[in-house]
């Protein structure tokens, strides 16, 4: 066989024919059968008929081998194209492991930014955007009333009078049905006792169900006659008949104590459902007629219920709104009227307008929706910083495969081709660094929610299908498109390379923008990070005026649940007893009881006044405390005495003061000796301590009253009593020593609880610490991205000016010079950064200066520290490419070119 | 004189094919010349029916065709064994002569003795 001459071939260069190929084939088997059938003695015409004849049918032969002949062209281009796919899959994986370092640092930054950003959009989704769980929840509405803009300040107004909700609920013509709700419902309380996690109660309209389209799981939704009766009945959400009664049918039928009223749970709702709030999910809905004589603020007279209503199909709710502005104007007179004057002066020219209740209200007030916001906008900066830096780095590591692209494209690869491979690589890393982003998505919003003290609201985190959709999509969207930039330039560098026959580094115009951007960006995150940090040390440093370290302190109860007055008092007698058994027990310094623990346990506030002065009455804290206490917290004593063992109940009464109560109940005068008033008794002044902070290092030192324990017959109003002891053991020996004591005397208690006193003091700026290590964490992210965008830029930068620094050195620059060559360089871009960036970092520190203790709003120390951060950061990461460049050897930098 | 000519088994004209193809690379009329030959005339062959066999046996990969020129100097396609059409050959043609040992041996039996 010979092969085919080549201009044949080129017949065929706009794709195969099947169908061609087919007629050529048969032609030719017909063609040499009648030559040989001539050959054989036939006429041509009869040879032709019989080769034709012993051929067979002839068109259902050609179209039977054209259909196979195409479906194979098919298959076979389709393969081609997969295996087209696959093959620079596995090049990007290769070039992925070959390039470890650099692909790891995108990796990483890309699963900064992306999750990051999901975070935020997770939390934003949550707490703003996600529809209510409720059928059609985009015809719901909540209306409000807006009195005419004072100053360009609106203030819109949630809450009306009742008569106006009946009288628009009555006679409206938009609403399917109209609901109200209230804020102002009894708490759970029955008597003294003690509930854990008592239920949150809200007061609805017995519509409130019907209109928002939700059925009760269990049992029943309240019923009009509800309302008519002022029933007693609640229905209880999902968590709370879970949380409560361990099951949630157990509920049905139970009964919860409103401000000690029965109520009796007639219906569970379905999981999931939460209200109108989010970020509130009431446990008990119960009728708003049953509210009354169970709150000091009834709703119903005080102007206290929200409005929701459900669209009637097909109204627009700006139609609605015009109906209920007419209703309103209709009955605003009569209605302000039944109002008290002070109730009704806001209602004062209002308007009617409605909000859309489709996600919910959001209940995020103003200053912490602002600081949302900003967290948000903040991290899609760093996002885009992310995307910078990634795009940087392939950059430059595209550069060195110039000449390979080049190559690529002379031997005859489309440029489809090298930008399906370049976008193949970007997406392959992108989507690594989705997946990884999403993880640190997931464990950031738990911090973010705890750093906004939301900790306890019903914020489901588990990402659904618009976080993990948003998460792909961003990766993908930044695959393309730092895929496509790099490409574009491999492309158009191509030529230039080829037709010169060297490899010139695509320019990479936009490197030092971003990178100054980037900085700028980085001062204002870094700056609040520093704020938060210089913050919560304001707040350790705080003097206490006790000193917590090496306190442990163990509560103990008596094991009755129900205590009356006298069983109180036998409690603290008991404690009292044991804790004078346990002074003197080895390793114990000193030993002291009080009936409120400092940081971390209530205040009871007493009315007390100077006995000569009765009516320069001033609100104070009463502490009961034995008199090791100033002891054992190291309390310093100003004057007079502590209280001794004879202080006791057959004794006359003393009181110790604090330094500041004393001189702000007895100006200008020694307190000692002197009475006060002190609910019925009248003690004498025996003592003067220093200030001690009580319930929050910020705040500042409280009037402070204390008194002997034995002598508290008045008022025991703590069921515990907290034992003090200082010592150099670790607080679970303490409380064994302790547990032993209690036994071998037999006394009826019981341990509660075991902490130290440096805990419960810490405990109280959990937030500020929480605060301060969510920021410190996008602190150092932005930091890391500072790292990789300069690292990127000044590593591409000397790539770029290898043979210009080649040359230097050669003329006898030393590495030193050219180390400084480099570092200035990029000090100079962090630098024009952090000008560019002041403005913004100020306007941060700013926003976030509620949330900041003892700085002022704009910290310089802060400020400073962020700027000298940057810097360093900054000169740190040119530091490998600037050291590279100093070790570069001048000859082969020279004939790199 | 009337030769006895056989309709083809279903499925053998296959096998045929890639018989000869063993032999080496052949267009479609010199495959058809061949089984003709090496048979004898014995089998019928219907030439046509080679040309959609030749396609099918592409498509699967056992075959392949390339263009080249003829003896007498025109465009024929040619057909090639691949190793996967090489293998499948032994394998039908062990499958053949076992099936036919087994019928050859079925007609050749005396008369069983049925229980």
């Amino acid at each position: 066989m010979q092969r085919e001459p080549a201009w044949r071939r080129y017949l065929r260069f706009w794709g195969s024919d099947p169908g061609r190929d087919v007629e050529d084939e048969l032609e030719f088997h017909l063609e040499t059968k009648t030559e040989d059938l001539i050959a054989s003695g036939m006429s041509p015409t009869e040879a032709r008929r019989e080769a034709e004849r012993q051929f067979g049918g002839v068109h259902a032969i050609r179209e039977e081998c054209s259909a196979i002949g195409k479906r194979r062209e098919i298959k076979a281009s389709r393969m081609e194209y997969l295996s087209g796919w696959l093959r620079d899959f596995e090049y990007a994986l290769r070039l992925l492991r070959k390039s470890k370092a650099s692909s790891a640092a995108a990796i990483l930054i890309l699963t900064i930014g992306i999750g990051a950003a999901t975070a935020v959009f997770t939390l934003l989704d949550r707490l703003l955007y996600a529809p209510l769980p409720v059928p059609n929840p985009s015809e719901l509405l909540l209306m409000r009333n807006v009195a005419p803009a004072q100053g360009g300040k609106r203030n819109p107004n949630e809450y009306f009078p009742y008569d106006a909700y009946v009288f628009m609920r009555d006679h409206n013509a938009t609403f399917a049905g109209l609901a109200a709700a209230s804020p102002y419902a009894p708490d759970e309380r029955r008597g003294r006792e003690k509930i854990d996690h008592p239920a949150q109660t809200v007061a609805v309209s017995s519509n409130y169900f019907p209109v928002l389209g939700v059925r009760p799981m269990l049992g029943r939704a309240l019923a009009p006659y509800d309302d008519a009766s002022a029933a007693r009945v609640a229905v209880a959400s999902y968590r709370f008949s879970s949380r409560r009664f361990g099951r949630a049918p157990e509920a049905l039928g139970s009964v919860v104590y409103l401000n000690d009223a029965p109520f009796t749970i007639v219906g569970v709702l379905p999981a999931g459902f939460f209200g109108i709030d989010r970020g509130s999910d009431p446990d008990l809905y119960i009728p708003l007629a049953s509210v009354r004589g169970l709150v000091n603020n009834d709703p119903l007279q005080n102007a206290g219920i929200r409005i929701l209503g459900r669209l009637r199909p097909g109204v627009r709710a700006q139609a609605a709104e015009d109906d209920l502005e007419r209703l309103w104007e209709q009955m605003l007179p009569a209605s302000m009227a039944a109002l008290s004057k002070f109730a009704a002066v806001q209602f004062k020219d209002t308007r009617i307008e409605y909000e859309d209740l489709s996600s919910g209200t959001a209940g995020v007030s103003g200053e912490k929706r602002r600081t949302l916001m900003l967290v948000g906008g903040i991290v899609a900066l760093l996002l885009l910083m992310a995307c910078a830096n990634v795009a940087c780095l392939l950059v430059a590591r595209g550069a060195a495969r110039q000449q390979e692209i080049a190559i690529r494209l002379s031997l005859g690869a489309g440029k489809a081709r090298v930008l399906r491979q370049a976008l193949i690589e970007s997406c392959m890393l992108s989507v690594l660094g989705g997946a990884a982003g999403l993880l640190v998505a997931y464990w950031a919003d738990r911090l973010l929610l705890a750093a906004f003290q939301w900790q306890k609201r019903p914020i489901d985190l588990t990402p659904d299908w618009r976080v993990l959709a948003f998460g792909l999509g961003l990766s993908l969207a930044i695959g393309i498109l730092f895929g496509l930039a790099p490409a574009m330039q491999f492309l158009r560098g191509a030529r230039v390379s080829l037709n010169q026959e060297r490899t010139v580094a695509p320019r990479f115009g936009a490197g030092k923008p971003l990178v100054v951007i980037e900085v700028a960006l980085s001062l204002a995150v870094v700056a609040g990070s520093a704020v938060f940090i210089r913050s919560l040390q304001n707040l350790r440093s705080v003097p206490t005026g006790f000193s917590p370290d090496h306190v442990a302190v163990v509560s103990v109860t008596s094991p009755d649940q129900e205590m009356d007055m006298e069983a109180l008092r036998a409690e603290a007698s008991d404690a009292l007893r044991l804790t004078e058994s346990l002074r003197g027990a080895p390793g114990f310094e000193a030993v002291s009881a009080a009936d409120l623990l400092t940081f971390n346990d209530s205040t009871i506030g007493y009315v007390v006044a100077a006995a000569d002065a009765p009516d320069a009455k001033r609100g104070s804290n009463v502490l009961r405390v034995d008199g090791a206490y100033f002891n054992a917290l190291r309390i310093p004593l100003i004057a007079g005495r502590t209280f001794t063992e004879r202080d006791d109940a057959s004794s006359p009464r003393v009181v110790i003061l604090a330094e500041g109560t004393a001189r702000r109940l007895f100006p200008d005068r020694n307190p000692l000796g002197l009475r006060i008033v002190l609910g019925k008794s009248e003690p004498e002044v025996v003592g003067i301590v220093k200030d001690i902070k009580f319930t929050s290092v910020t705040a500042a030192a409280p009037d402070e009253v204390f008194q002997p324990m034995a002598q508290s017959e008045c008022c025991a109003f703590s069921a515990t009593t907290k034992i003090q002891v200082r010592s150099r053991m670790a607080p679970k020996d303490v409380a064994a020593i302790v547990r032993a004591r209690i036994r071998e005397l037999r006394l009826p208690l019981n341990i509660e609880s075991v902490r130290t006193l440096e805990d419960a003091v810490g405990a109280s700026m959990l937030n500020d610490r929480i605060r301060m290590q969510a920021s410190g964490v996008f602190g150092a992210l932005a930091l890391l991205l500072i790292i990789a965008g300069v690292y990127g830029l000044m590593a591409y930068s000397v790539a770029r000016r290898t043979r210009e620094i080649g040359i230097r050195v050669a003329v006898g620059s030393s590495p030193g010079k050219i180390v400084g060559l480099v570092l200035g360089e990029s000090l100079k871009l962090v630098l024009l950064g952090v000008l560019v960036g002041v403005p913004g970092a100020v306007a941060v520190m700013k926003a976030i200066h509620g949330m900041v203790f003892g700085l002022s709003p704009v910290d310089p120390l802060s400020l400073g520290a962020s700027v000298v951060a940057l810097c360093l950061t900054g000169t740190a990461a040119s530091a490998i490419p600037a050291w590279r460049a100093a070790r570069l050897d001048p000859v082969r930098a020279l004939r790199v070119e | 004189m009337e030769k006895a000519s056989l309709d083809l088994i279903r499925g053998t004209l296959d096998l045929l094919i890639l018989k000869t193809l063993t032999w080496g690379t052949l267009h479609g009329y010199a495959i058809a010349a061949a089984i003709k030959q090496a048979t004898g005339d014995a089998l019928l062959v219907e030439e046509g029916a080679l040309y959609p066999a030749l396609y099918r046996m592409e498509e699967k990969g056992w075959i392949e065709a390339e263009w080249g020129l003829s003896g007498n100097n025109r465009r024929a396609k040619y057909y090639r064994l691949t190793t996967e059409g090489r293998r499948h050959f032994r394998n039908q043609q062990s499958m053949w002569n076992a099936y036919a040992a087994a019928v050859g041996k079925l007609l050749a039996a005396p008369r069983l003795q049925m229980e």
